[in-house]
């Protein structure tokens, strides 16, 4: 062997080994096999192949392959049922029963809902909505303030992006980031001329940045592949950060001298929040999203200045991408 | 050529082949050994659970999943112009396509898309059986498997691509058959 392909050959090897040990291609067994059609297949040995639920095995000169689904027993050498070892749970017979994803037929007898014993009536065929695994919801809102906490600021459009996981056919988690859209009047006003000094021009800008994390009801209604409805509720808790930065410009009067002051001023608050929204979708995983949510900040106190709660409104569109 | 170095291209040579057969994405179970009646209706009737005991009720594939399945059969079976039709029930229909769904992984695109390789894949195997009503025997049969791991792709592509591997290997058994049955010489 010539060190030039030595490590082509190493390649195929890891290779091959890492997929015997991936499909676990190997597995020799000897046994009896009784099909569910009553054939008999005494003492062979057999292979099985778990990636396309096949056990193999020469029978009389032939090759025979067999799909667990026809295996009714299998007895080990001396004699005892070692299906389940071999295949696993594949052997007892089942029927065409699929659960469909918007059913909401409980039957056509006189059983209503409230007499099917969910989750244990073997006849109980109970709708169930697919749920997501992950979904992504991208938009804008408008924000409102509603409290004196946030006099001098105003409404604005903001945007935000949420990340959603379902847990179960109706419960789910919202994590969301978003940047709202408040700022500052624009007759608002800090400071005022004094005979030292003219204020010629003041800027100021109001960012708040919201981190929640949240937990929602929704019901899915419709057919996938067809129209379909999200109707959920949440509620979260997290984390408000606030900035102000304020930029002005002064002259004095004295020397005529011109002044740049800059400042700004940063708080994280606590907050709740809670929701709800609607969400049509236009395809099997993208929809259209309108919502609204209210935010409760908790304002600690300071110096004469007590506690104090602030509330705020959104009004929220967007569009949600679900996946399985 | 050294019988060191015909000794390493040999192996070489198996280990490229036992690579092949391990990726194959089906295996036959029943191979066609008469040839079939052509042009004839085909009815596509059940495909059943056979997902293990332990199998979570919400991972296995809804029944919306399993008609668009055995649509998508219908489909590819068409376009190989083996059966003349399939009708919505089986009355009269000489030949039946029945399936068990054996194993089934549902995956994720999202996870697909974020992190790939190999990641949320969606994957199933299906084992199905085309039978001759007339004798209830199974004339053709196999156990075919289905992966999705790209993020482009949906998770129904998985049924799609077993769809088109049994109507292939279908097609290709009848060639087969048909050649071996006409008369030499």
């Amino acid at each position: 062997m010539t060190k030039k392909y030595l490590h082509y050959y190493l390649a195929v090897a890891i290779l091959v080994i890492a997929q015997f040990i991936a499909l676990d291609a190997c597995a020799l067994e000897t046994g009896t096999i009784v099909t569910k059609d009553e054939q008999r297949y005494e003492n062979v040995t057999f292979d099985i192949l778990p990636v396309y639920k096949v056990i193999s095995f020469d029978y009389e000169g032939e090759k025979k392959n067999l799909s667990f689904d026809r295996i009714d027993v299998i007895y080990g050498p001396d004699g005892s049922d070692i299906t389940a070892a071999v295949i696993g749970g594949h052997y007892k017979p089942k029927k065409e029963e699929w659960k469909s994803e918007t059913d909401t037929d409980f039957g056509a007898d006189t059983k209503t809902s409230e007499d099917w014993n969910y989750g244990t009536d073997p006849d109980f065929k109970r709708a169930r909505a697919a749920k997501y695994s992950v979904g992504l919801r991208l938009g804008g809102s408008y924000s409102i303030p509603i409290s004196d906490y946030y006099d001098g600021i105003t409404s604005g459009i903001g945007i935000e992006g949420e990340l959603l996981i379902g847990l179960t056919h109706n419960m789910g988690i919202r994590v969301l980031i978003s940047k709202s859209g408040m700022d500052v009047e624009d007759n608002f006003r800090l400071f005022y001329s004094v005979p030292e000094a003219t204020i010629l021009s003041e800027e100021y800008k109001y960012t708040m940045i919201r981190y929640m994390l949240g937990v929602q009801y929704y019901e899915i209604k419709g057919q996938i592949d067809r129209s379909k409805t999200m109707l959920y509720i949440y509620t979260g808790l997290g984390l408000i950060t606030e900035d102000i930065t304020a930029t002005v410009t002064v002259r004095d009067n004295l020397d005529d001298q011109i002044y740049v002051l800059d400042g700004s001023a940063s708080e994280s608050r606590f907050a709740l929040n809670f929701g709800a929204g609607l969400t049509t979708f236009i395809s099997k995983n993208v929809g259209v999203d309108f919502a609204f949510s209210m935010d409760q900040v908790f304002i600690p106190g300071e110096g004469n200045y007590k506690s104090t709660t602030a509330y705020s409104l959104d009004l929220k569109a967007g569009l949600v991408l679900l996946l399985d | 050529m050294s019988i060191t170095r015909l000794s390493i291209m040999s192996l070489f040579v198996v280990c490229i082949m036992l690579l092949i057969g391990c990726t194959k994405a089906y295996i036959i179970t029943d191979d066609l050994s008469e040839p079939l009646t052509l042009n004839q209706y085909c009815f596509i009737g059940a495909i059943t659970d056979e997902l293990p005991e332990d199998f979570e009720e919400d991972d296995k594939p809804t029944a919306e999943t399993i008609e668009d399945f055995k649509t998508y059969i219908i489909e590819e079976l068409s376009q190989k112009g083996i059966f003349a039709d399939f009708p919505a029930n089986g009355q009269d229909a000489p030949y039946e396509i029945t399936g068990s769904i054996l194993d089934y992984k549902k995956g994720s695109g999202f996870v697909r898309f974020l992190i790939g390789f190999g990641a949320g894949s969606a994957r199933v195997t299906v084992a199905l059986r085309l039978i001759d009503t007339s004798t209830d025997q199974v004339v053709f049969g196999g156990n075919f498997t289905g992966n999705v791991t790209n993020w482009a792709e949906e998770g129904h592509m998985m049924f799609k691509r077993v769809a088109k591997d049994f109507a292939k290997q279908l097609e290709k058994a009848v060639e087969k058959v048909e050649l071996e049955s006409m008369p030499t010489g």
